[in-house]
């Protein structure tokens, strides 16, 4: 009995990537595929013509991310968890109008952080105060000193114009221009709330700081 | 070092991952048929506006065409009826002879010829509301003197015509604007049954003629 066994690999760009097995039995030749890997692009091709899984995927593969992006403009985990469910049905509703040139990570991203600014607003917590000068010291403090968790507990004591400013500028990325106009604020008032939010953040740094050093002694 | 420690803060909250809880895509399937619904049901409402619309519509126009319909036959027929009234009393036998016949021929018109005289008397009925009005008048004046056991003499009728045209004159019997070319067709109608009449009265009589030979 002679039983040989070729793998062969056959990629497809931005479709399914699969694994060949030619399979000798005497005789007759047994082709097995087996699906390994589904590229995103086909996915969001599937989940456009209303394929319940191919959307399941795409949820699941992007949910925890997005949650944690919803969790930096939240302070509580279960609204931000309503909020990416709001923004993951407008994400499948408007699928259409992805058009496969940038990343579909960041498309969705914009998203949700829309979808954010508009839970702060509608709950009228977004208010862009100022606090006084005299508070802020500078201070040398390295987030890389705090685990994510603390960290983002200071983010949340931070007040909300403030948290929304820094968070919008240091992870999503934005300009101080696109900020202004996402949140209907002048450019200035976006570069005068990130200052004082990096102050106010650094000092609560430092302060966590210190008062971990003083237990440790 | 500030620019540094933004960096930091991003790659920080950027590489964090939060897994959502295990019905969160229930969740998102739930919100999404229900705004699924909610656009049928949008949907459903508009096509239900539109049909009692239409329905509505529809039923309003049928009632003003019965309506008017209505009016033109009574006032088309009550005058008929008043003329027989009056002509059968006045007039000798052999009129009332030629007014059965002219029943008869109305009667062995064609639909057609009937339908285009309804035409005519509906274009003729706005004007002729008020004058129809005053020759009821004038037929039931007439009833009341044949009850009364009078005899009515044709100057009677005149005077009641005169009557009847002075009020007219005055103002009160016109007051509507009268379609002329309707009018005429009316008039030419008239003229076409009488026509009719005095031909077969004429026929009858050659037969009658024809018989008094024949038994001499």
């Amino acid at each position: 009995m002679r039983f040989r066994r070729h793998a062969q690999k056959k990629i497809i760009p931005g479709q399914l990537l699969h694994l060949h097995f030619r399979l000798s039995f005497r005789n007759r030749n047994v082709v097995k595929i087996i699906t390994l890997y589904e590229s995103e692009e086909t996915l969001i091709r599937k989940a456009l013509k209303r394929d319940a899984k191919a959307e399941e995927k795409l949820f699941k593969k992007h949910a925890p991310r997005m949650l944690s992006v919803c969790r930096n403009y939240i302070s509580d985990l279960h609204y931000a968890e309503d909020v990416m469910i709001t923004g993951f049905t407008k994400v499948f509703d408007n699928l259409h109008r992805f058009r496969f040139e940038g990343s579909f990570e960041g498309w969705i991203r914009r998203i949700m952080v829309r979808e954010c600014i508009d839970f702060l607003r509608s709950r009228k917590q977004m208010r862009f105060a100022e606090v006084g000068e005299a508070e802020f010291v500078s201070i040398d403090a390295d987030p890389n000193d705090f685990d994510t968790e603390a960290l983002q507990l200071l983010i949340d004591a931070l007040p909300d114009g403030y948290r929304t400013v820094l968070v919008m500028f240091a992870v999503e990325g934005f300009s101080h221009k696109e900020i202004a106009s996402m949140l209907g604020i002048a450019e200035s008032t976006s570069k005068s709330q990130l200052f004082k939010a990096r102050k106010l953040l650094q000092n609560q740094l430092q302060t966590q700081n210190a008062t971990a050093y003083g237990k440790e002694f | 070092m500030e620019k540094n420690f933004e960096n930091e803060l991003g790659r920080k909250l950027n590489q964090r991952t939060i897994e959502p809880s295990p019905n969160t895509w229930e969740r998102v399937k739930l919100q999404r048929g229900r705004k699924k619904q909610n656009h049928t049901y949008i949907y459903w409402v508009a096509a239900v506006a539109v049909v009692a619309i239409g329905i509505s519509w529809l039923g309003i126009n049928q009632r003003q065409t019965e309506t008017a319909t209505e009016v033109v036959r009574k006032e088309h027929a009550e005058p008929a009826k008043s003329k027989i009234a009056v002509e059968t009393e006045s007039l000798p036998a052999v009129a009332a002879e030629s007014n059965l016949k002219k029943k008869e021929s109305r009667q062995l018109k064609p639909e057609s010829a009937r339908e285009k005289e309804e035409q005519l008397a509906s274009g003729l009925a706005s004007a002729d509301i008020v004058r129809r009005q005053i020759e009821e008048k004038i037929t039931s004046e007439v009833i009341v003197l044949i009850e009364s056991g009078k005899k009515v003499n044709p100057d009677d009728v005149d005077l009641l015509i005169a009557k009847a045209r002075s009020e007219i004159a005055a103002g009160r019997g016109l007051s509507k604007q009268t379609d002329a070319t309707a009018l005429l067709k009316d008039s030419e109608s008239e003229l076409d049954e009488n026509f009719r009449s005095g031909i077969i009265e004429n026929i009858f009589k050659q037969k009658r003629i024809k018989v008094a030979l024949s038994g001499h």
